[in-house]
C-alpha cells in the first residue's frame, strides 16, 4: 500500500550529494513511498549550529519549513538526521506548547503563514521499519549485496529518546541492522557502533581537530571489525565519513581507509539492481572500488 | 598527614581564586589532580590532547554572579542545581574522551554562577549534541538544552567563533547553511535533476520570507554584532 510524503531536502542532501537525492526519487516510490517536493523550503535549521546561536531563530524558520507541508496536508519525510532533529523537535515544541506556538506564528504572519500543529515529521528509517517493514524491503531486492555493513545510526535519529518513542532503545537500537540485513547484508558488530561520528554541534564547521580524531575512533573499530562499508541514514554523517578519511590522510598524514560510505537509500538501490551511477555513489571523495568489485 | 602549613597555604590560595564559598575546594582540587596527572603523563612521553583556548583567555576569574544559574535554569527549564555531579555525562561523552572537554563542570561552574569563564570558554563548543549525556543522566537533567541555552546566551553576548559566523551568513544570504556550488550543480544534472533544488535556491519569493523570519527573531543582528573569534584547534 504506498503513501505519500512532503519531502524534506535540507542542505547537504541536495547541495553537495545529490546522489542521495536521485536515489530517493528512484527506488523510494518502488516500494510504495511517494514524494512530493516542498517547493520553497529552506535549511532546517541546522540544529547544532543555528540552534546553538539562537532558538527563537532556530523555531520560526522551522516552523515556517513544516507549514509548507501542512499546506500540502502531508506528513514531512527525511533521511538527514539534523533535518529530523530540527523539525520532529520543533514541531513537538509547537504542539506542546501554545505561548510558543503563538510568539513564532506572530512572526509568521508577517509572511501569510500559520502554523497548525496538523502534520506529522517521519525520519525514512521509522518509515522503512514500521511501514515498509523488513520483509517487504527483502521483497523488493533482487540483487542481495552480500557485504559486511559498518551500521551507523546516527545521534538525533535516535535521541533524545523521550520525543522518539518508536525507536525502542536509543543504547541498543536494532531497527536500522534488520533494514541493512533485509538488503542481504551482514551488519557487523563494532565496538564504536554507537559512537557520535563528531561532526554535529558545530564542533565540524569550528573545531575540525577534535572532530576529525572522534571520527577516526570510529573509522578505526569498522575497520577492525572487518567491515566492508559504512551505512548511515544521514548526509552529514555520511560527508563526515566520507570527506573525513581525505582529511585526515591530508591533515594528519594517516594510511587511507579506503572505506567506502553508503546511505542506506543508495545500498537499497544498489540491491534493487540499480548501477553505481544513476546512484551517485561514484561521487563520493572516497572510491567504490572495494565493494563494487564484491557485488554480484 | 598533610603539612599544615602546605594545607593553610593551599586554602589561602583556593579563597583568592575561587571565592570563600561552598565547592571552591572542590573545584581547586579537582584543578590540582588534573595538574598533577598532566604532569605525570607529560613525564612519560604521553601527549594528551590538550585544547588550546582561543577566545580571549580570563586572566582573574571575575566574581561569581549568583543570577546565572537563575538564568539558565528560567531559559533553559532545566534544573542545573539538581546535579549531584556523578560524571556519567562526562562517561559517556564522545568529545570529552579526547579533550579536556567536562561537561560535569561546566554544569558545576555555572551553578556556581561563573558566568564570564563559562560563556567565554571554547570548551561550550566542543559538545556535538549527541544527547548520549542525556540519555544517561540519573537527574534527567537535559544537558544538550543547558549546554544551548548557555551558547544562546554566549552569542547574545557577542561572543561566537568566526566559521560559526560563516555558516550564519550563508543561511542569511541563500536560506542553505551550505548552499549549492558550481561541482554540485553539474552532478545534479548528471544525476538527471534539476540544476537546482526545489528550495529557497529556485524560490526567490521563499528565500526573502526566509530572511524575513530571521530579521524579525533577530539572528541578522545578533549575526552581525558578534566579533572576531578564533576558532579553536586541539
Amino acid at each position: 500500500m504506498g503513501r505519500k510524503y512532503a519531502l524534506f531536502l535540507g542542505c547537504l542532501i541536495p547541495n553537495r550529494y545529490p546522489g542521495i537525492e536521485a536515489a530517493a526519487r528512484k527506488v523510494l516510490p518502488r516500494i510504495g513511498i511517494e514524494l512530493a517536493d516542498m517547493n520553497g523550503a529552506s535549511c532546517c535549521p541546522a540544529p547544532g549550529v543555528v540552534k546553538s546561536f539562537s532558538r527563537p531563530a532556530w523555531l520560526a524558520v522551522a516552523a515556517r519549513n513544516l507549514c509548507i507541508a501542512e499546506d500540502m496536508a502531508l506528513d514531512v519525510l527525511t533521511f538527514c538526521n539534523g533535518c529530523y532533529g530540527t523539525l520532529a523537535d520543533a514541531n513537538h515544541s509547537l504542539k506542546a506548547d501554545r505561548a510558543l506556538r503563538d510568539s513564532v506564528n506572530s512572526k509568521l504572519k508577517e509572511v501569510g503563514m500559520v502554523f497548525k500543529g496538523s502534520v506529522g515529521v517521519r525520519h525514512l528509517a521509522e518509515v522503512l521499519m514500521k511501514e515498509v517493514t523488513p520483509e517487504g524491503i527483502r521483497r523488493a531486492v533482487t540483487k542481495p549485496l552480500g557485504l559486511r555493513a559498518a551500521v551507523h545510526y546516527g545521534c538525533h535519529l535516535i535521541k533524545p529518546k523521550v520525543l522518539r518513542e518508536w525507536v525502542g532503545s536509543a543504547e541498543r537500537p536494532t531497527f536500522l541492522d534488520e533494514l541493512t540485513e533485509a538488503l542481504g547484508a551482514e551488519s557487523v558488530e563494532w565496538e564504536d557502533k554507537m559512537a557520535c561520528c563528531g561532526a554535529g554541534g558545530g564542533v565540524r564547521s569550528a573545531v575540525l581537530d577534535v572532530s576529525l580524531r572522534m571520527l577516526n575512533r570510529k573509522l578505526l573499530s569498522a575497520k577492525e571489525a572487518g567491515a566492508d562499508f559504512i551505512l548511515n541514514v544521514c548526509p552529514f554523517c555520511h560527508l563526515q565519513f566520507d570527506r573525513g578519511q581525505i582529511e585526515l590522510q591530508r591533515l594528519y598524514g594517516l594510511q587511507p581507509y579506503d572505506m567506502p560510505v553508503l546511505h542506506y537509500v543508495q545500498a537499497l538501490g544498489l540491491a534493487m539492481g540499480y548501477g553505481p551511477h544513476e546512484l551517485g555513489v561514484d561521487m563520493n571523495f572516497v572510491g567504490m572500488d572495494r565493494i563494487l568489485s564484491k557485488l554480484p | 598527614m598533610m603539612d599544615d602549613a602546605l594545607e593553610r597555604a593551599f586554602r589561602e590560595r583556593v579563597a583568592k581564586r575561587f571565592g570563600m564559598k561552598k565547592g571552591s575546594m572542590s573545584l581547586a582540587i579537582e584543578e590540582a589532580i588534573r595538574e598533577w596527572m598532566r604532569s605525570e603523563e607529560e613525564a612519560k612521553g604521553v601527549k594528551e590532547a590538550k585544547v588550546e583556548i582561543p577566545l580571549e583567555h580570563v586572566e582573574e576569574a571575575p566574581p561569581p554572579s549568583p543570577e546565572f544559574a537563575e538564568e539558565i535554569i528560567r531559559a533553559s527549564g532545566e534544573n542545573i542545581n539538581k546535579c549531584i555531579q556523578c560524571g556519567n555525562c562526562v562517561a559517556s561523552c564522545p568529545s570529552g574522551r579526547i579533550t579536556a572537554y567536562n561537561s560535569r563542570r561546566i554544569i558545576r561552574k555555572a551553578s556556581m554562577g561563573y558566568k564570564e569563564e563559562v560563556l567565554r570558554s571554547i570548551e561550550l563548543w566542543l559538545c556535538t549534541t549527541c544527547y548520549t549525556c542525556v540519555e544517561r543522566c540519573p537527574r534527567k537533567i537535559d544537558v544538550v538544552n543547558a549546554i544551548l541555552t548557555m551558547r544562546n546566551m554566549a552569542v547574545e553576548n557577542g561572543w561566537m567563533l568566526d566559521p560559526h559566523k560563516v555558516v550564519s551568513m550563508n543561511l542569511m544570504k541563500t536560506g542553505h547553511a551550505v548552499p549549492i556550488d558550481q561541482a554540485t550543480r553539474e552532478r545534479r544534472k548528471e544525476l538527471g535533476l534539476s540544476e537546482l533544488p526545489p528550495t529557497v535556491h529556485q524560490y526567490e519569493r521563499a528565500l526573502l520570507d526566509v530572511q524575513h523570519i530571521l530579521k524579525e527573531t533577530g539572528f541578522f543582528e545578533l549575526v552581525e554584532k558578534a566579533q572576531p573569534q578564533k576558532a579553536g584547534s586541539a
